[in-house]
């Protein structure tokens, strides 16, 4: 069942506190969610994530040009304890390196990139009913929403580790075992972002990054090579996001940033190996196969998570009960 | 493979992704802020990067009965070098703001800042030598800043000036050019050329990337003076002297086309039309002690769209095509049409004509 878990954990909830759509966007795009566990348990993830995004879209249909290139890397670390049979709790950290690159026609490439901590995310979650948790967390804007190119010029906010708000996110995952192969598993989650403004963008505006829904189903299976257990899964990511809104003058209230929002949809090849009783490393690439953008954007080309979970147990741990 | 190896190889791969995953930096030198004219702490990176919106150079044109992704209303900047007149779209500027173009040997680069409404003529010879102009992904008070690509100097389009780099302090050197509609340019110039969509770049030249921004209130990026006298998108044409502007909105030409006006101890002539969607103005003109006056013609449907009082007809980029002093010309003012916000920014706050 642990690894069952486990694997849930790699599959769903990826990017869930991805910011801007036509973005790299600031990404918190840890691994929330975890796992149930015994109480009194900790568990503990590091993960690394690589978000390329380098296609350009008008609606949904793809444009001849890939002048622009917009990377994101993320280290991220999440924190997990489970205080008893109902409640657990988790916390997610990352740094975060945003890249812009642009290989214009006939001129020089130009390369612009950022480095900071990211934005925090601290989760409480409610097992309601077996396999099953409901969460409400808040993200804290402890990230850098204001730094600067090398001549010294603020970068947007896309571009920044940080998104300089405080959001807040409802989260509902679960799993359900297959009763015709009882190593497979079904997994879901859904989350909803509900983002707030950062008040001090360019230091008099106001920019608040557009709400945010994420569903995730999937199914994760087991085989072995020798000794060697790995976990394949796959899983389907469905994501809308609200246009971006800022507010730049004293005249008019918030408006809404051309470009920005729209829907996709991905899929997911993943997969897990379990090293011990304990700990487990996980792979997956994500690829969109639709996407319906506002206006013109550059969109995802490809992601890459790969990370390590590990499970602490103290001596007071004990298996949780039926619910 | 054993376990234990297996575990040993995947974690190298592991710690090898996440240790590795910086990379170099490459970005252009660092610049002397201290350079800028400019206030440096409003110059904003507009988010698409340097050349990230490409200009164009040498565009491909084609006839006006080609252009069948303008419509009669669509916005076109005109200009007209001896026979030769060209239409640069609103609809090709929205995606590459900058048209560098050659017409009969005359360089010239048309400039447009979507996110302020304003479109200028800028000349490409600039202390001997022949440049382009670039997007540079920058913006001042909301407006768009080419770089010219012989020195990598940063101008302002409005300012109308270099603000940075080796030629800074250097003016724009413009000349005038004729916004309005599609249907009023090829009524006066059915020989026109227009730039092609077939730009060598992949986009959708029917789509207007900014959303309802042109007619709704609200910016994008912050200005240092907010005016609110006239909603802020209104176009409006702009006449600069001395640092000063006053501005014309189209509804002052509802009954007639034709206003003589003083402007910081300038006499102007300003001609428009909110039917046809334009506005242009000339300084004051004097032939043989006669200051001439104008009416309109042809109800700007030719060519010829003014007459004087001494029988000259006269163009819309103001010269005289026929009567006793043909082959003269106006000298156009400084002027440009722009959305209402974006004058007081450069210029303080901007007259208003009022009739």
């Amino acid at each position: 069942m642990l690894i069952i878990f486990l694997l849930a954990q790699a599959i769903i909830c990826k990017d869930v506190l991805a910011q801007s759509c036509c973005s790299g966007g600031v990404p918190l795009s840890g691994n929330i969610g975890m796992p149930i566990s015994e109480q009194g348990t900790w568990q503990f993830s590091l993960n690394y994530d690589l978000n390329v995004l380098n296609t350009l879209k008008d609606g949904s249909n793809t444009l001849s040009d890939n002048t622009r290139k917009r990377t994101t890397h993320s280290v991220m670390g999440q924190v997990g304890y489970t205080f008893n049979n109902r409640f657990s709790v988790e916390s997610f950290f990352s740094f975060v390196r945003q890249e812009r690159k642009i290989t214009p026609k006939y001129q020089p490439t130009t390369f612009t990139a950022t480095n900071g901590i990211g934005d925090a995310l601290l989760l409480f979650k409610y097992r309601f009913i077996k396999n099953y948790q409901i969460g409400i967390g808040i993200k804290a804007p402890v990230g850098s929403s204001d730094l600067s190119n090398k001549r010294g010029l603020t970068l947007t906010a896309d571009l920044q580790p940080g998104s300089g708000a405080w959001d807040i996110v409802y989260w509902i995952g679960g799993s359900q075992v297959m009763k015709f192969r009882k190593s497979m598993t079904a997994i879901g989650s859904v989350i909803y972002r509900v983002t707030g403004n950062n008040n001090a963008y360019f230091g008099n505006q106001i920019y608040k990054f557009g709400n945010e829904i994420q569903a995730n189903l999937g199914i994760a299976d087991r085989f072995t090579i020798g000794t060697v257990v790995f976990d394949p899964s796959i899983s389907i990511k469905y994501r809308q996001v609200n246009a971006d809104r800022t507010k730049a003058d004293n005249i008019t209230g918030i408006k809404d940033v051309p470009s920005t929002g729209g829907e996709w949809i991905f899929i997911r090849p993943g997969m897990s190996y379990n090293m011990s009783p304990s700990t487990s490393l996980q792979a997956n690439i994500e690829l969109p196969i639709y996407a319906n953008l506002v206006n013109t954007q550059v969109t995802p080309t490809f992601r890459i998570n790969v990370g390590v979970n590990f499970i602490l147990k103290n001596k007071n741990s004990y298996e949780l009960n039926e619910i | 493979m054993s376990s234990m190896k297996f575990n040993s190889l995947i974690l190298y791969a592991i710690s090898f992704v996440v240790f590795s995953c910086g990379s170099s930096d490459p970005s252009t030198p660092a610049i002397n802020n201290d350079t800028w004219l400019i206030p440096f702490s409003e110059v904003r990176d507009g988010g698409p990067g340097k050349d990230g919106i490409p200009a164009l150079e040498n565009p491909l044109m084609i006839n006006a009965v080609e252009a069948e992704y303008l419509d009669d209303f669509d916005l076109v900047v005109g200009y007209k070098n001896g026979n030769d007149a060209r239409a640069y779209p609103h609809k090709i500027f929205d995606w590459h703001e900058i048209i560098n173009d050659d017409l009969q040997g005359r360089k010239i680069a048309i400039t447009h800042c979507p996110l302020t409404g304003t479109s200028l003529g800028w000349e490409r010879e600039y202390n001997g030598q022949t440049t382009t102009f670039g997007v540079s992904g920058l913006l001042y008070n909301t407006n768009l800043m080419p770089y010219d690509r012989t020195t990598n100097s940063t101008w302002t389009q409005i300012g109308e000036q270099c603000v940075n780099g080796e030629l800074t302090g250097t003016k724009a050197e413009t000349f005038q050019v004729f916004e309005t509609e599609w249907k009023t340019w090829k009524s006066m110039y059915p020989e026109t050329k227009v730039v092609s969509t077939n730009t060598g770049h992949s986009r959708n030249y029917g789509n207007y990337p900014y959303g309802d921004y042109r007619t709704t209130n609200g910016l994008i990026f912050s200005v240092t003076v907010d005016d609110n006298r006239l909603p802020q998108k209104e176009r409006v044409h702009g006449i600069i002297v001395n640092d000063k502007v006053k501005v014309y909105k189209f509804i002052s030409f509802t009954q007639n086309p034709v206003i003589t006006d003083t402007f910081q101890g300038k006499n102007v002539t300003v001609i428009g039309s909110p039917e046809k969607n334009f506005i242009i103005s000339f300084h004051e003109k004097i032939i043989d002690s006669t200051v001439l006056s104008f009416s309109a013609i042809n109800d700007f449907n030719s060519p010829e769209v003014l007459e004087d009082q001494l029988g000259n007809k006269w163009d819309i980029f103001g010269n005289a095509l026929s009567g006793p002093n043909q082959g003269e010309k106006l000298e156009p003012t400084n002027s440009f049409i722009g959305m209402f916000f974006s004058w007081a920014p450069f210029y303080g706050l901007p007259e208003i004509y009022n009739n």
